[in-house]
């Protein structure tokens, strides 16, 4: 299975260790990725807030590469999934748009591929049949609350994603992999995404929800599919702390992570360690590390 | 209060051009309040989405581009999932937010706008998001220079994950600067356009 592969300014920066448990799973389970050539960003929530042709050409180049690899387009990030979701949507509903958007982008473009975020690849083409033979170290004992944040799912008519306010692609996952997945109200809740920088009272009130409410439902660890939503429930816990007189001590997996630990490869290799919030004291509990 | 019938905004045709750069319809929207029943920053917001597709309707833009509502949006698309007359409110938020700032009015200077103006800079710059000096420069502009500094830099420093001087490139940048440049263009004719 090859994909053209597009990991996203965070994957190569704050979010380093999502890029490396990435690279490092597909390559176990037997995912090919092929970096897209001189990828640029994908404008994130800036770029619409800002200029829609923008919003729509700046995705619609690497679409635009990832085609001429002919090749479907893997995502990890959440943001640029649903914004290169977006562009492709916007396009295809506009023909006086989609003229002036080639134009600006320069390279042909057909919409002929398809994008797909990295537990689709991992969940639905690669199949939770195929996962369950791979895993050698279950993590049986480990309940783990999954959380989707919103620019995964929403909306499903741009996203395609299986259900909007249930989803269950990452409890099948997790179940897979031999742990628990925790019933809870706030999976699909917003974490307040840039905000961390520049509204962080309001970040820190969305995200200290969605930590509040997966620790009242008993869970071990939350585990992630976005380096936004990790880069606020991770890095920013102890700033909630400080603010709302919290004591969260919640570690944040990513899902490939997780997966990583269950098919036996290495923490270092994985890079959990870059984590803010301690990870290991849980898998010790559990017997994992 | 002022009507589209009359004044500047009938001229300006400030409805038509909200409702092409979102793409929705106003007038369809039957106030039932979902957006705001699930928006998660409603609380903190001067006036709630409902109540924005109503003054838009009635022709108050005023209110509507002067808003800080507008600029607590996170785009998170709850709203827009949930429309029972499947509008799309996160996009009429974002017409809102782009009309508001090309008009220059004073609601839109804000952190959130500061936050946009220097991430797309860094695009334009690198092609890819610098993000040391997306926050290093946010930090500057919005006058909160030690915002993370003390707390939260350093340990992400310790842990590999602040790396200033990795600097982002890509190759093709001339190409990426005059698409950004033709997406600009583009643009400011959609907002400039005449009736």
């Amino acid at each position: 299975m090859k994909y053209a592969y597009f990991p996203g300014c965070s994957l190569h920066s704050t979010a380093l260790e999502y890029g490396e448990s990435t690279k490092e799973i597909c390559r176990k389970i037997g995912i090919e990725l092929q970096e897209i050539k001189d990828w640029n960003c994908c404008g994130a929530t800036p770029a619409h807030q800002t200029n829609r042709y923008l919003a729509t050409a700046l995705p619609l180049r690497n679409i635009a590469k990832a085609e001429k690899m002919g090749m479907d387009m893997v995502i990890p990030c959440a943001a640029c999934f649903s914004r290169s979701k977006f562009a492709q949507y916007a396009v295809e509903k506009d023909d006086e748009f989609r003229k002036k958007i080639i134009d600006a982008v320069g390279l042909p473009y057909e919409g002929k591929i398809k994008i797909k975020h990295l537990l689709q690849v991992i969940a639905e083409d690669l199949g939770l049949e195929a996962i369950k033979k791979k895993v050698i170290k279950p993590l049986t004992g480990l309940n783990v609350a999954c959380y989707y944040g919103c620019l995964l799912v929403r909306p499903p008519e741009v996203t395609h994603f299986e259900d909007a306010e249930e989803p269950q692609i990452m409890e099948n996952l997790v179940k897979a992999m031999g742990a628990e997945a925790v019933d809870w109200a706030f999976k699909t809740e917003c974490c307040g995404a840039s905000f961390a920088i520049s509204n962080a009272e309001a970040m820190m009130r969305l995200t200290g929800r969605v930590i509040g409410d997966a620790i009242l439902n008993d869970c071990d660890c939350i585990m992630v599919a976005c380096p936004l939503c990790h880069a606020n429930l991770d890095m920013r816990q102890q700033q909630i702390n400080d603010a709302y007189g919290t004591n969260f001590n919640i570690p944040i997996f990513y899902f490939t992570e997780l997966l990583g630990i269950a098919c036996g490869i290495p923490l270092e290799e994985l890079k959990i360690g870059c984590h803010l919030t301690d990870p290991f004291t849980i898998l010790k509990a559990k017997q994992l590390c | 209060m002022r009507f589209t019938k009359e004044g500047d905004n009938f001229k300006e045709n400030l409805r038509e051009k909200v409702e092409k750069i979102s793409n929705v319809n106003l007038s369809s929207c039957y106030q039932c309040g979902k957006c705001s029943a699930g928006c998660p920053m409603a609380e903190s917001m001067d006036i709630t989405p409902n109540q924005i597709m109503r003054l838009l309707n009635l022709g108050d833009f005023d209110t509507v581009f002067n808003c800080k509502a507008i600029w607590d949006c996170i785009s998170c698309e709850i709203c827009t999932t949930r429309c029972p007359r499947e509008l799309d409110p996160a996009a009429v938020m974002d017409a809102l937010r782009i009309l508001s700032k090309a008009k220059g009015y004073k609601g839109s200077r804000n952190s959130v706008e500061k936050f946009n103006k220097i991430f797309l800079y860094c695009v334009q710059m690198f092609g890819r998001l610098y993000e040391p000096g997306l926050v290093g420069g946010f930090n500057m502009y919005n006058v909160t220079p030690f915002k993370d500094v003390f707390d939260l830099a350093p340990a992400m420093f310790f842990k590999g994950k602040l790396k200033p001087w990795n600097f982002p490139h890509i190759e093709d940048i001339e190409e990426v600067k005059v698409m950004i440049e033709k997406c600009n263009k583009y643009a400011e004719e959609e907002r400039t356009q005449k009736k």
